[in-house]
């Protein structure tokens, strides 16, 4: 009959009572058991732990890092397609008090790359044109994979040069 | 849980059975708590969650995938993947006839200065179009590895440096190099004219006359070859060219026929992309399921090897050694201003590309050239990543086989050695020797599982359209 049983922690039973013997087995159960609920319940804080950060910030409207303009970023489609050049739009606003009007004298250059694969971008997008509604127009925009991606755009206006980062999650 | 004890062999007491009935209901709590908790897990965690996805996996016997590998394993089929693109840079790009005159022209050695050397020379059908050996021997010997010309439609950039915008501008090029088909443009033409003046008539129109050109003139052969070629008159010249590139572009559009075969990968992908278990022919082995978890994980492979072709169609360093001996070589460095200087680009006056009435290129045309990006630090020695497709079956590997055995080339990642100019992008792995065995297997699984040829998958019919490149 013991030869059968599934094996368990080596527990020394000889000397008590049948009835004793009895409860320390069903104890072995239950510890079993909660040992298993415990491995179970901590599965999905486990998964959360090893799941990569998310990008700190995906804002789309953002403030230079001087505060000195306010810029919209907008991609021509969404989803962001992969592995094909594409259009971007942005908009820049003086910072201060005039929100809604945009800068139309400011130009805008654009760099970025994968923070944690330390490349760059594929392509080298520029400013092409600019919309009726003074938008900039950014063109050869291309991301080669999924995952964190940067833009990072240098405004260059009447109130002087400052820049902006953007994070994207594709 | 216990099997049943015969009765002859022991009587059950009063104290026996009612132990027994206590054991067994509490090995019975022990099972009923298992099991309830693994169906929370599947109800709890609703679809999609990474748990209920493991509890589900280990209950159909496949392996644990994670929410998040899935995508990036399902994003490797080849069911992604559409038709091979139209290019619009090349009129005959999809058309049947060019790829048949294509494909007769790609075996012809007469295509040579020797008379012995075809693109099938060195890009050999029964290889993955490829040769298999670390440097390409045509009527010399070249400073670079044969690339495979399959799938060379999807590829926005071709050659290790990307110095070509096209496959008829990389078809053109070998032509007339020194160590590769050794001849000149005006050999070819008349190759053409004795021996494909039909066919190549029904799709070109005219051949151009030969009367007063001599059978060897060129811009890039022997000095007296490019005496001969400058001493024609610039409309000859440009004639003559015209239908030089018109054999390349009939090339590509053979090219554009030779996709990839499917693989187990492709299968096991479309199975998980379906929400299916892999059935016999689909499955991983549990080492190539290991490797293929590291491939998308750990090991990094994906970040340039990602996507349906297993290329990012990207320029990289990643620190592989100078071959001694060979001049100093730059990649992408260079090769993108030779794209830009290139007559036979997109923008140039042989593409096809959409014109205005000017005749200007349109403006939303050619923007892998227009936004290419140039005179970066990191573009120094940076070469293309190659697709991964059948990769076991091609060493030596890197850009000038450099990298004898699949195991050396995984070695190399695992180090990150520095690369000898310029800057690698690679940073140490630490796999384990068993986990790069696992992504040696992973590998191995990436080929057909017949000849190592590859499908027609254009047929002959007309393909979607080429992207805004």
């Amino acid at each position: 009959m013991a030869s059968s049983s599934p094996p368990l922690p080596h527990v020394p039973t000889a000397g008590l009572a049948p009835s004793a013997r009895a409860r320390r087995r069903t104890g072995r159960w239950v510890l079993l058991g909660l040992l298993v609920v415990l491995i179970v319940a901590a599965l999905p804080m486990a998964t959360r732990m090893f799941r990569p950060a998310p990008p700190p910030d995906v804002g789309t409207v953002k403030p230079t890092a001087r505060g000195v303009y306010r810029v919209l970023l907008a991609p021509e489609r969404a989803p962001v397609p992969l592995q094909r050049l594409h259009r971007w739009t942005v908009r820049v606003e003086p910072a201060a008090g005039t929100a809604g009007a945009a800068d139309t004298a400011a130009t805008v250059t654009v760099d970025g790359g994968m923070p944690q694969h330390g490349h760059g971008l594929p392509t080298q997008p520029r400013v092409t044109g600019r919309l009726p509604d003074g938008r900039l127009v950014v063109d050869g925009v291309r991301f080669s994979m999924p995952g964190w991606w940067e833009l990072r755009l240098r405004v260059d206006g009447p109130a002087g040069t400052d820049s902006v980062t953007f994070n994207l999650a594709l | 849980m216990r099997p049943p004890v015969p009765a002859v062999a022991r009587a059950p007491t009063r104290r026996g059975m009612r132990r027994g009935v206590r054991g067994r209901s509490a090995g019975a709590v022990g099972a009923l708590v298992l099991a309830a908790v693994m169906a929370a897990a599947l109800i709890v965690g609703g679809p999609g969650a990474p748990v209920a996805e493991s509890a589900r996996a280990a209950l159909s016997g496949m392996p644990w995938w994670r929410a998040s590998e899935v995508a990036a394993i399902t994003a490797l089929g080849l069911h992604g993947l559409g038709p091979p693109p139209v290019d619009p840079t090349n009129r005959a790009s999809g058309d049947p006839r060019a790829a048949a005159l294509g494909e007769r022209l790609f075996a012809d050695p007469r295509l040579s200065a020797t008379g012995a050397v075809a693109c099938a020379t060195c890009h050999q059908p029964s290889k993955g179009f490829q040769d298999g050996v670390a440097l390409a021997t045509g009527v010399g010997t070249g400073a670079r590895r044969t690339m495979s010309v399959v799938g060379a439609a999807y590829a926005p950039w071709l050659f290790w440096d990307g110095r070509a915008d096209s496959p008829w501008a990389q078809a053109v090029g070998p032509l007339e190099r020194r160590e590769e088909h050794g001849g000149t443009r005006a050999l070819y033409v008349r190759v053409l004219a004795t021996s494909y003046r039909r066919e190549y008539e029904a799709l070109f129109g005219p051949l151009p006359s030969l009367a007063g050109v001599p059978r060897d003139a060129g811009p890039f052969g022997t000095a007296a070859e490019r005496r001969a070629w400058a001493a024609l008159p610039p409309a000859r010249r440009d004639s003559v060219t015209r239908a030089f590139v018109h054999l390349g572009k009939s090339i590509a559009a053979y090219e554009r026929t030779l996709g990839y075969a499917p693989t187990r990968l492709d299968r096991y992908a479309a199975a998980l992309a379906a929400g299916r278990r892999p059935r016999a022919g689909e499955i991983l082995s549990a080492d190539e399921a290991a490797g293929l978890r590291l491939f998308v994980g750990k090991a990094e492979c994906a970040t340039c090897h990602g996507g349906p072709r297993l290329t990012d169609d990207g320029f990289h360093n990643t620190g592989v050694p100078a071959v001694s001996g060979l001049p100093a070589d730059d990649g992408r460095i260079a090769g993108v201003d030779a794209a830009l200087a290139d007559p036979f680009n997109c923008l140039g006056p042989y593409s096809d590309a959409p014109r205005d009435a000017a005749g200007r290129v349109a403006p939303a045309a050619c923007g892998e050239l227009r936004f290419a990006a140039r005179g970066r630090s990191a573009l120094l020695r940076a070469y293309r990543a190659p697709s991964l497709r059948g990769v076991a079956a091609r060493a030596p590997y890197m850009h000038a086989g450099q990298v004898r055995t699949l195991r050396a080339v995984l070695a190399h990642y695992n180090a990150a050695p520095r690369a000898p100019r310029g800057v690698s992008e690679l940073h140490p792995l630490g796999l384990t020797p068993r986990e790069l065995a696992r992504l040696e297997a992973f590998l191995r699984a990436l080929g057909p599982d017949a000849a190592p040829e590859a499908v027609r998958v254009a047929g002959r019919r007309r393909g979607a359209a080429r992207g805004p490149s």
